[in-house]
């Protein structure tokens, strides 16, 4: 079984939610690799990664502050006080 | 008309993996990753990743779009492109997004809206956000006193009009205030200028919490409580949440109560 697997299996288990829960004995229960039961219980995710064949550090931003050309320039004029918010720009999938 | 017939064939629909791996996912957003001609994943860990990998045979990460130095809106673009890309060849294609994918998320949403521009079946299901689970890990129920939350860079470079009476979360706060959009984190000093917009609001002794969801059920979230002033030297990465709570009480609004209740005095006598 791969590690992912194993981790999906993990994931899926209340019992581990439990505060006072013996972690060794359900991974034991759960027929987690003694490698990475000793990982997991050792909070060593570098270590989880190496046994899963994982090689990526990942680097995931997916929101930015807005879309292209609305971001902020120096050269952008600051809205009139009484200027009008155009709505459709908010409500363009409710209808 | 084979072109017609491929239009109509190509599909996008973005899907929400939840933020614990194993965990979160729904039957329906795993069956559409199953069934798909191909997925495009983004999701926040390389386990993750794996994971996602082992559901089809056609998993392409778009995490190598990414390289620092290179704005972000940039680096989106290239994402919807080469989604829009298969889903113009006829291919059933689904995008599986860490979280939620419409929340904090812009290329889902581009994903679609490109896509239906061009008459193409296109949709988005749901998944457990960070903001799910920063509401259960933390304790807070938004409708208690109210919550507002912002990317971090964006509620810099705008005006904004804080309720310190509410809930105010800012994501993203490892790369506050680059104007670059192209960091892949920002320091000390970015930081210090989002204290001094905070304290106009706050005091620089006031807790607020330092979050993170766990991508992996054994692990904890993270829940640092430090004074705002720590910002400044706190441990802060890529997927650091901050959370303020309310420092103000709620503040009764008298005259809109006595209109309400002359309102319900007046249906009573009717």
């Amino acid at each position: 079984m791969s590690i992912t697997k194993i981790l999906e299996n993990i994931g899926q288990q209340s019992n581990l939610k439990y505060s006072a829960v013996d972690y060794e004995k359900l991974l034991t229960e759960l027929f987690v690799p003694i490698s990475l039961k000793k990982a997991l219980i050792a909070n060593d995710k570098e270590q989880i990664s190496k046994l899963s064949g994982c090689k990526k550090d990942i680097i995931c931003f997916i929101s930015s502050p807005e879309k292209e050309g609305e971001v902020p320039v120096d050269n952008n004029e600051p809205p009139m006080e009484d200027e009008n918010f155009p709505q459709a720009h908010t409500l363009p999938k409710a209808g | 008309m084979e072109k017609e017939l491929k239009k109509l064939q190509g599909s996008i629909v973005c899907v929400g993996i939840g933020m614990t791996l194993g965990s979160h996912i729904s039957p329906l957003a795993r069956n559409y990753i199953e069934q798909a001609d191909i997925v495009f994943s983004l999701v926040s860990d390389g386990l993750v990743e794996q994971w996602i990998e082992g559901m089809n045979q056609d998993v392409r990460s778009l995490q190598p779009h990414y390289h620092e130095g290179t704005s972000r809106i940039v680096t989106y673009k290239n994402m919807v492109q080469e989604i829009i890309k298969e889903v113009e060849k006829g291919h059933r294609v689904v995008g599986a997004f860490y979280g939620h994918p419409g929340v904090f998320a812009c290329v889902p949403h581009l994903a679609i809206e490109q896509a239906k521009s061009l008459g193409y079946f296109a949709q988005m299901e749901p998944g457990i956000s960070a903001e799910d689970c920063l509401f259960a890990d933390l304790g807070i129920d938004p409708g208690e006193y109210g919550c507002a939350q912002f990317e971090s860079s964006q509620f810099m470079f705008y005006k904004r009009r804080i309720d310190p009476s509410a809930y105010l979360i800012l994501w993203q706060i490892g790369i506050a205030g680059d104007t670059s959009l192209a960091k892949f984190s920002t320091g000390a000093d970015y930081r210090q200028v989002l204290v001094e917009i905070l304290q106009e609001n706050y005091p620089l002794t006031h807790q607020v919490i330092l979050y993170e969801a766990p991508t992996l059920a054994i692990y904890q979230p993270r829940k640092s409580v430090i004074n705002l002033s720590e910002l400044l030297t706190a441990q802060i990465n890529p997927h650091s949440t901050l959370v303020i709570p309310p420092s103000e009480k709620l503040s009764i609004n008298e005259a809109i109560l006595q209109r309400l209740d002359s309102i319900a005095r007046q249906e009573v006598q009717s």
